[in-house]
């Protein structure tokens, strides 16, 4: 420990701003969120929801595109109780306020999983979700009013009744 | 044939929270690094080092590379400097490339540097969310705690574990921080007070959470002549591996730590260890959430799937019991960055040597263990087989 006890502070900041291409893969799979249309790929004989630019496995490029209807089911979730502030987390004025649960999902036939919230008329009363959010349930896309070909474009998934 | 390499001193400097923090970066990596040499004595000084290896995340630290900002890491003596970031796991990595460089005749003697990486920050949760893949799921609010969230509920609808199954193993740390001076929460927080404090992610109480601390660790190795020569309980590396995971978070499976499973069984095959359980005599995991204490338990053999509670509950892996596991209260104690994955290998040097402070000493300690991940949500994972 520093022998004074009130050492002075300095502060700084870093406003690095970044602008990258998604590529063909997330090109177009963004581009097809924005229709409402869910699309995957296949590499092999394993299929992705969202599709991946190349099957770290085999090294090879996808062979096909697929289309989803967007059910899946949960396989882990977390139930968010403490908000974002809008210094740790820039984009937190998109988030839901909290609680909120954010789920990982994953779509049938997916080899892979995709991040999401889970919300919806089922899901009204935070009190409930501790029973009623379980791994295994199912759940569908309810896609956002506005759409910018981003993934937010699915506005959150709900559970199928 | 590769040489003998041992651990031959261990530096340590207080830890505080980062916002408390009123020592500068240079003044830290000073007393950090002449705990070391003084450790050592017999008169090494920093003109012996022939190299450096630097474990940090720079944008943590506010400064681009910030290995080039002491001016104790090779800049009067001409030693060369390597810069080791796999995010959290760096501390791990760098000392595995350390004791690589050194087995293979490149160097005789090296420090390894843990900085004291969140030292800096205002807000963490800015930097650490920033490691987040950014196309398909930082969007939905994916931060650490969320990715680490999903593996706990994952691993409690598995096994049907409790809230006070994970708020045992939180206790069990919190304990031992009480009586380790390079502790920075020594709360001693007890299962009750674990269990009322908020749920932040659930199932992730506050006390099942590390803090944000400042502080740094190093760690000096050397070749086995040099060793034998410059220490009297010099720690010999049996061991040391790594593992890569995908960056997508959804591209992993939540069952388990499968990665580390299959680093440990490479590891303990380099090692001749056949029943970790009874062959391991200390063991540090890095365990910024409590229950992946856990899920490192299962992955490293030392109980089968679901049953890692039950070695808690038992006494197993708290002092006194087979497999005394975190005495030194581990990650979430005490987390300043990158140090934090230093001080799992730190720790179990100073068990080996019988040299630990504060009644935590493990008697006739043979055999360690020290684990480290980072990246985002162990994407990573290093592995060491410690022995002495």
């Amino acid at each position: 420990m520093s022998s004074m006890d009130n050492t002075i502070r300095k502060e700084w900041s870093f406003d690095f701003d970044y602008s990258v291409s998604l590529g063909e893969t997330y090109t177009k799979f963004m581009e097809k969120l924005r229709e409402k249309r869910l699309i995957g790929n296949k590499c092999g004989d394993r299929t992705f929801f969202p599709p991946l630019p190349f099957c770290s496995r085999t090294f090879e490029l996808p062979s096909e595109w697929l289309e989803s209807d967007g059910e899946g089911t949960i396989e882990a979730f977390t139930i968010n109780y403490q908000k974002a502030n809008s210094v740790a987390y820039t984009a937190s004025r998109v988030l839901p306020e909290v609680p909120y649960i954010i789920g990982v999902i994953k779509i049938d036939n997916s080899e892979q999983c995709l991040l999401h919230f889970l919300s919806g008329p089922e899901l009204k009363n935070p009190e409930e979700w501790p029973e009623k959010i379980q791994a295994g349930m199912r759940v569908r896309p309810v896609w956002s009013e506005e759409r910018s070909g981003t993934i937010l474009d699915i506005k959150y998934f709900e559970p199928v009744k | 044939m590769a040489r003998g390499v041992a651990v031959i001193g261990v530096g340590n400097t207080t830890y505080t929270s980062a916002k408390r923090e009123n020592r500068e970066r240079s003044e830290l990596g000073r007393a950090c690094v002449k705990s070391a040499l003084d450790f050592i004595g017999r008169g090494l000084t920093l003109s012996d080092l022939d190299a450096i290896y630097f474990a940090s995340v720079d944008a943590f630290e506010g400064i681009q590379r910030p290995e080039r900002s002491i001016d104790c890491f090779g800049q009067s003596f001409g030693t060369p400097v390597y810069s080791v970031n796999t995010g959290g796991t760096a501390g791990g990595s760098a000392f595995k490339d350390a004791f690589h460089a050194v087995a293979a005749g490149l160097y005789d003697i090296v420090l390894v540097y843990g900085s004291s990486t969140t030292g800096a920050t205002v807000e963490a949760q800015q930097i650490l969310n920033s490691a987040s893949p950014p196309l398909i799921e930082k969007p939905c609010g994916a931060g650490a705690i969320h990715m680490a969230a999903y593996y706990l509920t994952r691993y409690q609808s598995e096994h049907e574990i409790t809230a006070e199954d994970f708020a045992l193993v939180a206790a069990k740390n919190h304990k031992h921080a009480v009586n380790n001076p390079y502790a920075h929460m020594r709360k001693g927080y007890t299962t009750e007070e674990i269990l009322t404090s908020p749920v932040v992610c659930s199932p992730i109480h506050l006390y099942e959470l590390c803090p944000v601390s400042s502080g740094s660790a190093c760690l000096v190795i050397a070749s086995e002549d040099r060793a034998r020569e410059l220490c009297d309980t010099p720690v010999w590396i049996k061991a040391f591996g790594s593992i890569t995971n995908s960056f997508l978070v959804g591209y992993r499976d939540f069952s388990g730590l499968p990665m580390l499973k299959m680093l440990a069984e490479r590891i303990y095959k380099m090692a001749g260890i056949k029943n970790p359980l009874e062959e391991i005599d200390y063991a540090e995991v890095f365990n910024p959430f409590a229950g992946f204490e856990y899920l490192e338990y299962e992955a490293l053999g030392f109980c089968g799937q679901g049953e890692a509670p039950r070695l808690t509950r038992e006494g197993v892996t708290d002092q006194g019991g087979k497999l005394p596991v975190n005495l030194s209260g581990s990650t979430l104690c005490t987390n300043s960055g990158i140090s934090a994955s230093l001080t799992r290998h730190s720790e179990t040097c100073l068990q080996l040597m019988g040299k630990i402070e504060g009644g935590r000493q493990v008697k006739n300690a043979r055999v360690g263990l020290a684990h480290s991940w980072g990246g985002n949500m162990c994407q990573f994972h290093t592995l060491a087989i410690l022995s002495r």
